[in-house]
């Protein structure tokens, strides 16, 4: 099956905004056109009506969108295709300014296929070819042969492996990743390293059983020591019993010894000078009984004691029963002692009591005495009551005849003034009282009678107020006699009662003195008697004491002896024990030895766990290493076989690429000086030590020019550079395709001359054994001479 | 060309069976998921430890 191009027809598609169809025929279709009229436009309405996509915007120079004409709203595709032997297939695509993108595909039996994807599939299913392969071996532009020229050798190797259909063994070669290996290798490495740095590996492992197996040894080393050291010591036990029992005994000896010394520290009295003492105490308390004045019988019992002989208990025990029976009878008289001083003290309250009530009465008692004394006084200078008030009566009585003749006067003197100033006035005038005529002379006479007159006014005057004065210190004195006779009437009582109680407080405190005398002289005597009796107390306590010190020497003495005895024991038993002791701090020395290697013992099988589980995961690191330094070794080899193999294909591959490129040369250009051209591998220097390959090797395209074989790049014309890539590009594009029946040239030879074009033009169908070429150029008139050309003019 | 890989794996790695069954494995990821597949499985074989170390 071939396949054909038959029509082409577009509408708002770049620069064709109108529609524009086009049909294909067989044989040589020039293109030819102005810059800008639409030639490359043709080429890419021809990729994207099969693959939805076109060299440019594959190379991401302009969007999709971009397709569509600046004055349309969409673009629209429509490309008829033949498979021979099948039937015509039409492709159709419509694309929106937004991108927006309707597939379409008839196919000869009328089915429509839709979307884009589908499409994809059945395009790459009949052209044989994805589009990177048809951008590069079908539709060839000037572009793509540069960059496939001048790229680096690397990406121009790919490229190339790629269109011959190998890069499939490299990419798989390059996948296998031996650096995830190394890695993890590595990773592994510094675990296991880690680990031993830690545990110290087996080098710790060995040292931990040898110190395990001397330790043990050690250990029962002890045990064995330990028991036999036990024996011994069980054998010396009763004499450290013995021992130890005895010193006990003498420790509690001492410890009495200790308290009787301490005891017996101010000296024992004799039994001689004890009977003395109990007979100076029986003297005294026969004396203190005497002066309680008890009864005969008592006394006799006292006298009656007899001191002497060796027990004197009986006698501390009469001495004491007489001690006790005076001390009753001191008992007895203290509790009269008591009430006496009772009744003194209620003496004493009823004389508090009177003292105090006289104090109430005093301030009467001091008023009833002034008022006394006042009265008296009163009396001794005016008289009494009586007589002041004659007094005052006749005084009265010579006052009221004083004032009658003052009276008397004065009416006088005021007649006489009166008178005498009518007759000064009117030289005579009548008495107003007798009628007796009144002349000048008279005035003379009554002149001096006025004179007179006022002068006996002055003196009665005078004897008036003395007078008044007089009776008014009579009348106050006779008030006062009054006023203080009724105080002493009626504080008369009060006084007397006072003065009662006055005797009462004197005999009180006579009665006072008297028993208080008493009292003091009893208390003295009983205090004198309680002295006595304490005295004798103290003095047979201490006999007592003393007494009972004497068996204490004995005892002291007999300690002492068996200390001495018990000493002499516990020399004998010492060597045994010390003996013991020492074979008990060397049980302990073991002991504690023992203790100390079962720790470590037991420290040393924790740490054996610990490091078998430590070795354990060492042994799993170590077979996981292996596990991947083996898998690292496989991937290796398995990449090496793929290197090999991927260079072998190439050698192949080139090999028959090289030919058609030396036929192509040798068809398309009419000049001699390119002799030979070809693609050549280099390869890498071969791995040492025969390991697996690591390079892949990469392709140099070269000429061979005047018998030298040199880099394309070098002292070739840009025309002869051109000629060897299009000559590469057709030669690839010879061995991978072998389903498309055209080619597609977008101006492929832009820079040589004339003769080459038209032998390029003439000769590229029968070369490549194609049937339909499409050729877009600027050199129209180079297509004219040609025959059997279809040509396609486009203008601006 | 993946028969010709396997003819050629199957005949260079004849004496070594771990490594001629990892090439086919290899092989067989490519074929199925392409280069992606096949460092999948590169990893996924040496992870294997770390994934049983999980499980454990």
């Amino acid at each position: 099956m071939t396949l054909l191009l038959r029509e082409l027809e577009v509408e708002g598609f770049r620069v064709f905004r109108d529609p524009f169809k086009i049909k294909i025929n067989e044989g040589l279709t020039v293109i030819s056109g102005p810059v800008g009229s639409g030639k490359s436009s043709i080429i890419s309405a021809i990729e994207y009506a099969l693959y939805g996509t076109d060299a440019n915007i594959d190379k991401k120079l302009y969007t999709r969108r971009d397709l569509v004409n600046d004055s349309s709203e969409t673009a629209r595709v429509s490309l008829l295709v033949e498979a021979e032997g099948e039937g015509l297939y039409k492709f159709e695509r419509i694309i929106t300014k937004s991108g927006k993108e309707k597939a379409t595909l008839v196919l000869p039996s009328g089915e429509t296929i839709q979307g884009a994807e589908a499409i994809k599939g059945l395009v790459e299913e009949l052209t044989g070819l994805d589009f990177f392969e048809f951008s590069r071996s079908v539709a060839v532009s000037y572009v793509s042969l540069f960059l496939l020229a001048y790229g680096g050798s690397s990406d121009r190797s790919n490229v190339i492996d790629r269109l011959l259909g190998i890069e499939s063994v490299k990419e798989l070669a390059s996948s296998l990743s031996i650096k995830l290996l190394e890695n993890k290798l590595n990773e592994i490495d510094s675990q296991i390293e880690s680990i031993r740095e830690i545990f110290g590996g087996e080098t710790y492992e060995t040292s931990r059983q040898e110190e395990y197996t001397v330790v043990k040894k050690e250990l029962e080393g002890f045990k064995a020591e330990k028991e036999k050291l036990e024996n011994e010591k069980k054998k010396l036990e009763p004499y450290a019993e013995k021992y130890q029992q005895i010193e006990q005994q003498i420790k509690g000896g001492e410890g009495a010894l200790k308290v009787l010394e301490e005891q017996l520290k101010k000296g024992v009295l004799s039994m001689e000078e004890i009977t003395e003492a109990l007979i100076q105490v029986q003297e005294k308390i026969l004396s203190t009984a005497e002066k309680l004045q008890v009864p005969d019988s008592t006394r006799k019992k006292i006298e009656n004691i007899e001191i002497g002989g060796k027990n004197l208990e009986n006698v501390f025990g009469e001495l004491e029963a007489a001690y006790s029976e005076l001390t009753n009878i001191y008992y007895e008289k203290y509790e009269a002692l008591k009430e006496q001083e009772a009744h003194l003290k209620e003496l004493h309250g009823r004389l508090r009591a009177i003292e105090e009530n006289l104090v109430n009465f005093e301030r009467d008692v001091d008023n009833y005495e002034k008022a006394e004394r006042i009265v008296e006084e009163l009396k001794n200078k005016y008289g009494d009551e009586k007589e002041l008030h004659q007094k005052i009566q006749e005084l009265s009585r010579e006052l009221d005849e004083l004032q009658r003749a003052s009276q008397m006067e004065r009416y006088a003197l005021v007649l006489k003034r009166h008178v005498a100033e009518k007759v000064a006035k009117n030289g005579e005038a009548d008495c107003p009282v007798c009628g007796y005529k009144v002349t000048p002379e008279f005035l003379e006479k009554a002149k001096l009678d006025v004179s007179q007159g006022s002068k006996k006014l002055r003196d009665i005057e005078e004897k008036i107020r003395q007078l008044e004065e007089r009776i008014k210190e009579l009348k106050s004195a006779l008030e006062d006699l009054r006023t203080y006779n009724l105080v002493i009437i009626s504080l008369q009582d009060r006084y007397d009662t006072y003065h009662e109680m006055l005797d009462q407080k004197q005999q009180l405190e006579e009665e006072l003195e008297t028993e208080n005398m008493e009292f003091q002289k009893a208390k003295a005597a009983l205090e004198d008697i309680e002295v006595e009796l304490k005295q004798a107390r103290n003095e047979l306590s201490r006999l007592r004491k003393e007494y009972a010190k004497i068996p204490l020497v004995n005892q002291a003495y007999e300690i002492k002896s068996n200390l001495s005895k018990l000493q002499a024991n516990l020399s004998e038993l010492k060597p045994y024990w010390e003996k013991y002791r020492e074979l008990e701090e060397k049980i302990r020395e073991l002991e504690s030895r023992i203790n100390e290697k079962t720790q470590r013992l037991s420290f040393l099988e924790e740490k054996s766990e610990e490091i078998k589980r430590t070795m354990d995961k060492l042994e799993e690191l170590r077979l996981e290493r292996e596990r991947i330094a083996r898998m690292a070794q496989n991937i290796s080899k398995i990449k090496g076989i793929l290197i090999n193999v991927h260079s072998e294909l190439r050698k192949n591959k080139i090999q028959e690429l090289n030919n058609t490129m030396n036929m192509l040369v040798k068809t398309m250009y009419p000049y001699t000086d390119i002799e030979e051209v070809r693609v050549r591998i280099r390869t890498p220097p071969k791995a040492e030590n025969r390991q697996p390959q690591k390079k892949y090797s990469t392709y140099v395209i070269e000429a061979k020019t005047s018998g030298n074989w040199l880099p394309f790049t070098s002292r070739m014309s840009d025309g002869q550079k051109t000629i060897i890539f299009l000559a590469l590009a057709l030669g690839i594009s010879m061995l991978t395709n072998k389903k498309v029946g055209f080619v597609i040239l977008d101006e492929p030879l832009p820079n040589v001359d004339t003769q080459i074009k038209i032998s390029f033009l003439k000769n590229i169908l029968p070369s490549l054994g194609l049937r339909q070429a499409i050729i877009t150029t600027q050199a129209e008139d180079i297509a004219e001479k040609l025959e059997e050309v279809t040509l396609v003019k486009l203008k601006r | 060309m993946e028969n010709m890989l396997r003819e050629i794996f199957e005949k260079e790695l004849s004496g070594d069976p771990e490594a001629r069954d990892l090439a086919m494995k290899i092989l067989e990821e490519y074929k199925s998921r392409g280069r992606r597949g096949v460092k999948e499985l590169l990893k996924s074989l040496v992870e294997q430890y770390d994934a049983s170390l999980e499980g454990a």
